[in-house]
């Protein structure tokens, strides 16, 4: 065979192996991390604690399939922890049956919860399209306010009392058994309708083409203010109803609940590839992300780590995403 | 040819941006199924005009009547649920999607239930793209396409929208021979179903070969329109650069001393191809071509802010490589950019920190930065360029534009520089300013600095220019001398025309 043919070959082989080494390589990082942890611990690779991880990542990945959409429309939101307090709060207010709450019906504490998250998205989403904000800039503003009347709305103090219920969806398992969460398939529910809505409806596609390019998507006709106040307003009540879970879970509702979510949410996001320049990423990736954070946190807890050392780890991983990510979007160019 | 309806008429436009006067009392007439040939210099409000169309612009005043009424289109979308469908030069894309997705951009089919319908986007993408024998697959993302299928599919997109009027501004300049035949074709059967096109291009075997009309603008004026027969191409270009040469554009004779700069086969691939020229000392070389001809690019590519891919830039006999701009600083290659409000100065600083801020090390005494050298070096340039400010600490940002040029020319100049390298030094700023800027280029030759000028007006081409290098597609189609260069010959090198029956392709 001709030299030059050969060396052509194995310098494009080469290249197919870069090219899939970053396309995959955070599910090959995945797989390396779980097989670590597999054999570093006794408990990790058990069934039950496979499921605790994914009853803890229900919450906050369904933040991050919320901030991920976000992100890929060139967006972000960075009032997500205080958004987890403020619905949680409205929600446990509505239902708890202690003296500061309401008492009412179980479902409407959902609703409430989750109409909550729809008004905060909707008024940052139109502040943001309207007014032309950056949206770091409105989000910003909105943590603090949407944690200020957390505070107000429970007196700074847990709002709890909640009946059976309103906690049922949180703890409890479809099957006596408790081999199948409650919480875990209302994040898989959530994550097959935004794949659906990502990828066949007309708002995900165009929130693609505001992220990948707004002049274009704007030019072509499509409303992009409209489709910045849908996804937030999207976004809002995704929030709304990660919030209710938590709190469900939690059987309390803190002001304090979700400090620095909207931190692990978004390395969720980046870390399953969806791109910070916007117009990449798929809902399933950011499940992914999402339980690769879950995962390190959990076992991290099982190796017995420091506190501290823990975010060092975590800060490292975000760090190594966005170089993989940096690759590929060098590639796109 | 029995007289035509005509479907759009454009009457007595008039747009001012910022005091600019982009167009003056403009009209414009299409018929249906014509190709209309748009033509004019750089800047001479072709776009403009066709965004004012399009509902991007909103126009000072004048009328659009388009099918007997008279309409106003607020928006791109207004005017292309109205039938007027424009191709622009700068691709307006979304390339991580796919080309059927692209194709449907804001208008996709949708499935009973309301969703995007892949299927029927997919294999009516493929059916546009076979009727139009162009080879993509509607699969494929816009960022793995060509440059040229990139712009294949943005007509292909224009088309698919069953568009009555098309614009197509400049819609070949990254085309192939034969794809510019493909569209050729295209063009003429969309005409022949009763299409309007507006054709904007330079290319005059195009504008001969499928036109049926011509609108020639220049500087904003509407100057003749006619059907492509009346007229032939010496006639065309002639009105097309046509002007008086003012005499606002006095470069002063300076002694030519040796070669400074020489640059051999500069080519980045797809940008610009053996680009060779030498300057001189004391001389201003001017560097024609319209845009798009890759004379940013070339200058760029000497300072080191992109990276050549072959040739040799020898400075004062020696081979020197810059990697960044700081190199070419060091060896005294400077540059004032063309965006100025990007590259020029920084507008948030004052005028004294952007004049001090490539030779801030002639201020420092001790290691420290001191106060009485930079007000020394700063009340010089500003006396030396007449930079209306309020003092040196005024914010750049609120000079007017021509102010600002001034503080990035004095910029350079405190660098200290052999080769000074000015991109459009003069563009959207007043006449008053103007004749200053020109008048300091001529001084700066006269004391020996070698001048390169990238510029679009073709009077301050042949105005201040010893010698002008002409660009036309990244290639250099001719070095004229002072003496021997006017408007004419340097629009016919600029467009790649190259005499009679003769033509070249680029």
């Amino acid at each position: 065979m001709d030299e030059s043919i050969k060396s052509r070959r194995l310098s494009l082989s080469l290249r197919t192996l870069k090219r899939y080494s970053s396309e995959y390589g955070i599910f090959i990082g995945f797989v390396l991390i779980v097989i670590f942890l597999s054999f570093a611990t006794p408990t990790f690779a058990t069934y039950w604690n496979l499921i605790t991880i994914l009853r803890q990542v229900a919450s906050i990945g369904i933040a991050t399939v919320a901030v991920g959409m976000l992100i890929i429309m060139g967006c972000i939101d960075l009032s997500i922890g205080s958004m987890f307090a403020l619905c949680g709060i409205t929600a446990g207010l509505i239902i708890s049956t202690g003296k500061e709450g309401f008492g009412l019906p179980v479902p409407l504490g959902y609703a409430v919860g989750i109409a909550t998250g729809v008004l905060f998205g909707f008024l940052n989403g139109i502040i943001i399209a309207k007014g032309k904000i950056p949206a770091f800039i409105v989000t910003m503003a909105s943590m603090w306010i949407a944690r200020g009347l957390a505070l107000i709305l429970a007196h700074g103090m847990p709002v709890g009392s909640f009946p059976d219920a309103f906690t049922y969806l949180g703890t409890a398992s479809i099957d006596k058994a408790n081999i199948l969460p409650w919480s875990v398939i209302v994040y898989l529910l959530v994550v097959i309708v935004m794949d659906f809505v990502m990828k066949k409806r007309p708002l995900g596609r165009y929130i693609y083409a505001v992220g990948s390019n707004e002049d274009a998507a704007l030019a072509a006709g499509i409303n992009t203010q409209a489709i910045k106040v849908k996804a937030y307003l999207l976004e809002g009540g995704l929030l709304g109803l990660a919030a209710t879970l938590l709190a469900s879970r939690l059987k309390s509702a803190a002001p304090a609940l979700g400090q620095g979510y909207e931190l692990d949410a978004i390395a969720g996001a980046i870390v399953g590839g969806v791109s910070f320049s916007g117009g990449i990423g798929t809902v399933w990736s950011m499940v992914l992300g999402a339980i690769i954070i879950g995962v390190i946190n959990n076992g991290m807890d099982l190796l017995g780590v420091e506190a501290f050392y823990k975010q060092i780890v975590k800060g490292l991983i975000i760090l190594f995403a966005v170089l993989l990510d940096r690759q590929r979007a060098g590639r796109a160019e | 040819m029995m007289p035509r309806e005509t479907v759009l008429e454009m009457k007595d436009i008039d747009m001012r941006f910022m005091g600019v006067h982009a167009l003056d009392g403009v009209s414009f007439a299409l018929n249906r199924g014509e190709v209309h040939a748009l033509v004019g210099e750089n800047g001479a409000g072709k776009s403009t005009l066709m965004k004012v169309l399009v509902g991007l612009y909103t126009p000072n005043a004048g009328e659009i009547v388009y099918k007997g009424n008279t309409v106003e289109f607020k928006s791109v979308r207004e005017t292309r649920d109205a039938g007027i469908c424009m191709i622009f030069q700068e691709f307006n894309q979304v390339k991580h999607m796919t080309v059927a997705e692209n194709i449907f951009l804001g208008r996709e089919p949708k499935t009973k239930s309301g969703s995007v319908d892949f299927k029927t986007m997919i294999s009516e993408s493929r059916k546009i793209l076979e009727d139009m024998s162009i080879d993509i697959d509607p699969k494929s993302y816009i960022r793995d396409l060509t440059v040229a299928k990139q712009q294949l599919v943005e007509i292909v997109r224009a088309v698919s929208q069953n568009a009555d009027i098309i614009i197509m501004d400049e819609p070949t300049s990254a085309l192939s021979n034969i794809e510019i035949e493909h569209l050729m074709e295209t063009v003429t059967s969309l005409k022949n179903e009763g299409k309007s096109i507006v054709f904007i291009s330079h290319k005059l075997e195009e504008i001969f070969g499928v036109c049926d009309r011509v609108t020639i603008l220049r500087d904003g004026h509407f100057i003749r329109s006619c059907p492509i027969e009346d007229i032939d191409e010496p006639e065309l270009i002639r009105l097309m650069v046509n002007r008086e040469i003012s005499e606002m554009f006095p470069k002063q004779p300076a002694h030519i001393g040796e070669v400074v700069l020489e640059v051999k086969g500069l080519t980045i691939d797809g940008l610009f191809k053996d680009v060779s020229f030498s300057l001189k000392k004391g001389e201003i070389l001017g560097i024609a071509g319209l845009m798009g001809a890759g004379r940013t690019e070339v200058v760029e590519a000497i300072m080191g802010s992109r990276a050549l891919d072959d040739g040799e830039i020898i400075l004062k006999g020696r081979k020197i490589l810059n990697r960044r701009p700081k190199d070419a600083i060091k060896r005294g290659i400077i540059l004032v950019p063309e965006d100025r409000k990007r590259h020029g100065v920084i507008l948030k600083l004052s005028v004294k920190d952007n004049i001090l801020m490539s030779a801030l090390k002639k201020c420092l005494k001790g290691g420290r930065i001191r106060k009485n050298l930079e007000k020394t070096f700063t009340d010089e340039y500003m006396e030396k360029l007449q930079i209306k400010a309020s003092s040196g600490s005024q914010v750049c940002g609120n000079l007017s534009g021509g102010n600002q040029q001034k503080v990035a020319i004095a910029r350079i100049l405190n660098a200290d520089p052999d080769v000074i390298i000015l991109d459009e030094p003069t563009r959207g700023i007043d006449v008053k300013t103007k004749s200053d800027i020109h008048r300091l280029m001529s001084q700066l030759a006269g004391q020996g600095k070698a001048v390169l000028m990238i510029s679009s007006e073709m009077a301050e081409v042949l105005g201040m220019s010893d010698r002008i290098v002409v660009l036309h597609e990244g290639h250099v189609t001719g070095i004229l001398d002072r003496d021997k260069a006017d408007s004419n010959e340097i629009m016919k090198y600029a467009i790649g025309y190259t005499g009679e029956g003769e033509k070249n392709n680029g």
